[in-house]
């Protein structure tokens, strides 16, 4: 096999232009794929990280009240033992807290807005320690590049955070009031002055739902108890085990007496309508995964993979034919060679592999070039936090800068790809140069 | 025996219709000799080496190779006596032009197998040193002269230790001194190792050196002398 290398390598020499420009044409298509990938991954990251934050634990215990059956309240009480449960039968648990949730309209001196209320255990929340907190500029007009209030300061009675946009909208900065109007659960309306102590930093579409209270203000706002929230958010050590703790948590809840839904893999403001044609009264459970809540904006990564796929597949496709060209040329100019290599003993697969090899070897020094270029590229974008200055595309990327996550198994995935692709696409005219009888092959190649 | 063909005709088909190039040939060659195949340019002596080689088959007739008959062989068994029974030396001597004098002589050996990267050097210095190549050895065959070439050449058919060795018109492309030393060196390495040499020619110069000379004509064996 080394000196099948040996000559699959000379060979490539040999014909360095062809190899250059074959080579080139590879390596492009290896750094488009890295680009791609880095970036479905860097979107996709940032939708765990903004939805993990903002909407969702790892997995939801969450659930709907019927006093009615033509009503339906996104609350679940029992939160204690619902708490003490996921502590003791959820492996690899890495933390668990409950969000209490409120709907209503949040009112500033210059604008308005319908937006749900998050209240969080102050104490328990990471969401404090990983915002980030906007520049002035980013929520008023000539501001300056400044971070106003602090954090710290959110907790204290009547206090609210807000993100950028929805500053802008109010027309508030940090110190300023807003109101908040909220229907209770009995349906009488109840509202509250708060103070705007922190703005923070747009996390794309997630950030446009949500604003941010201590607990106390939504109990007070909706006249609940203390046992009662609006989700228990478990988060895992490893995400990726969600689904399995949520199947087991099932069980585990049934077996404790509650009464569950069936899973439904969206979001829990979509399933009122649903919820509140059914004929049930008293507290049935919703669990979710972060997955299922973030379900309809899911399509962005989808899009991503698809247009990933898609081009990647069409410059495959070129590259494909290129190789099988160039095989069909080197087997012609080698003709000679194949019929001497024939006549002294060699064997039709192995003249096969020999030309296979060739091109795989191309298809690997390709992609090794664009891997080694787009490291660079993707470090490089990443160091220099190029900002993203299109108010449309940072939604939709939820990021303000571009933000490229390039995953060892990218770069496994172009080296193994492209020389298995390069070698498949020589198999047709290798298996010609194999199959060509070896006096045929001498006479031809004089 | 060697070599044993009996009633060997090869046809060609040339556009519509079919060309004989051999014409029921009848041939022993016994093992060590030193037979040259003479005649004009297409009386048919590549053809017969070809299919003493296994490289074509007879139209009729048998082939007989070392006690295997090869017209009913596979491609597979076909190629397999050409790596173990057969050497071959070509007209424009058809060296990898990628690989160096060393690694053109050790290909067969690593298409055979079965020997250490140790026994191999051994036995392909030993021959280099024969054929008068040592200080050569990782030269590339663009680095060598015309007789160099047909050296290196003649070690690869060599190397596997062949019992028959075939060489189509070995000297048309050096000149006459060259092409003497060449035969002159086939013919040692005949002597010393026992290996049947079959070679064609036209050249009389050449022709002149062989034990034996089977003349063809058209397709038939007009002379069969052995000196």
């Amino acid at each position: 096999m080394w000196t099948f290398l040996i000559i699959a390598f000379r060979n490539l020499i040999q014909a360095r232009r062809r190899t250059l420009l074959l080579g080139s044409a590879i390596a492009f298509v290896s750094l488009l794929l890295l680009l791609l990938l880095s970036m479905s991954k860097g979107v996709s990251e940032k939708l765990i990280e903004a939805s993990t934050l903002t909407s969702t634990g790892h997995i939801n215990v969450a659930g709907f009240y019927k006093q009615r059956s033509n009503s339906a309240t996104p609350l679940i009480t029992n939160r204690e033992e619902i708490r003490k449960l996921v502590q003791e039968n959820v492996k690899g648990l890495a933390k668990v807290t409950d969000r209490a949730r409120g709907w209503g309209r949040l009112i500033g001196p210059g604008g308005s807005f319908n937006t749900g209320l998050n209240g969080l255990i102050i104490e328990e929340s990471d969401f404090l320690k990983d915002i980030k907190l906007a520049e002035q500029s980013e929520y008023k007009k000539d501001g300056s590049d400044k971070i106003l209030g602090n954090i710290a300061d959110f907790g204290k009675p009547n206090t609210i955070l807000i993100f950028a946009a929805q500053a802008k909208k109010l027309g508030v900065e940090v110190g300023d009031t807003v109101t908040f109007i909220s229907e209770a659960n009995g349906g009488q309306t109840n509202s509250v002055d708060l103070t705007v102590t922190a703005i923070a930093r747009d996390m794309g579409f997630l950030s446009n739902f949500s604003v941010f209270v201590p607990r106390q203000i939504v109990q007070d706002l909706s006249r609940f108890g203390s046992d009662t929230t609006g989700a228990v958010w478990i988060y895992l050590k490893d995400i990726t085990r969600a689904d399995e703790v949520r199947k087991q948590l099932e069980s585990v809840l049934s077996k404790a007496g509650f009464t569950l839904l069936e899973h439904d893999p969206r979001p829990f403001f979509f399933k009122f309508q649903k919820i509140t044609s059914q004929d049930w009264r008293g507290l049935r459970l919703d669990l979710t995964t972060w997955d299922d809540e973030v379900s309809f904006i899911n399509w962005i990564v989808t899009s991503l993979n698809a247009l990933s796929v898609f081009l990647v597949a069409i410059l495959g496709f070129i590259i494909a034919t290129g190789i099988a060209n160039s095989m069909w040329m080197t087997v012609r100019e080698r003709t000679k060679e194949i019929g001497t290599l024939r006549a002294i003993g060699m064997q039709k697969p192995q003249v096969r592999t020999l030309f296979m090899l060739e091109a795989g070897l191309l298809g690997l020094m390709g992609a090794l070039a664009g891997c080694l270029l787009g490291l660079v590229i993707v470090n490089g974008i990443n160091v220099a936090h190029i900002p993203i200055s299109n108010k449309g595309l940072r939604v939709f990327l939820m990021t303000d800068v571009v933000s490229l996550s390039l995953k060892a198994s990218h770069l496994v995935l172009a080296i193994v790809f492209l020389p298995v692709l390069t070698a498949i696409a020589a198999f047709y005219p290798s298996q010609k140069a194999s199959q060509m009888p070896p006096v045929q092959a001498l006479n031809q190649g004089k | 025996m060697s070599v044993l063909l009996q009633s060997v005709v090869k046809d060609y088909p040339l556009g519509s219709a079919m060309v004989r190039a051999l014409h029921g040939i009848d041939l022993k060659i016994e093992t060590g000799e030193f037979t040259t195949i003479a005649g004009p340019s297409g009386c048919g002596k590549s053809t017969l080496l070809n299919l003493i080689g296994c490289m074509d088959v007879a139209s009729s007739g048998t082939v007989t190779i070392e006690g295997k008959v090869t017209n009913s062989l596979s491609d597979k068994e076909q190629t397999n006596l050409r790596l173990n029974t057969l050497g071959f030396i070509f007209q424009s001597f058809n060296l990898v032009p990628v690989l160096s004098v060393y690694q053109n002589v050790e290909l067969p050996l690593l298409l055979k197998g079965g020997m250490t990267s140790a026994e191999r050097s051994q036995r392909i210095n030993t021959l280099l040193e024969q054929v008068g190549l040592a200080n050569k050895s990782n030269n590339r065959s663009h680095e060598l002269s015309g007789g160099q070439r047909q050296r290196v050449a003649i070690a690869r058919a060599l190397v596997s230790q062949p019992k028959i060795v075939l060489a189509d018109e070995p000297t048309a492309n050096l000149d006459s001194e060259t092409g003497k030393t060449i035969i002159e060196l086939m013919r040692t390495l005949n002597e010393k190792q026992k290996t049947t040499f079959i070679f064609s020619s036209h050249d009389p110069k050449v022709i002149e050196h062989a034990k034996r000379i089977v003349r063809l004509q058209d397709g038939r064996v007009i002379e069969d002398v052995r000196k």
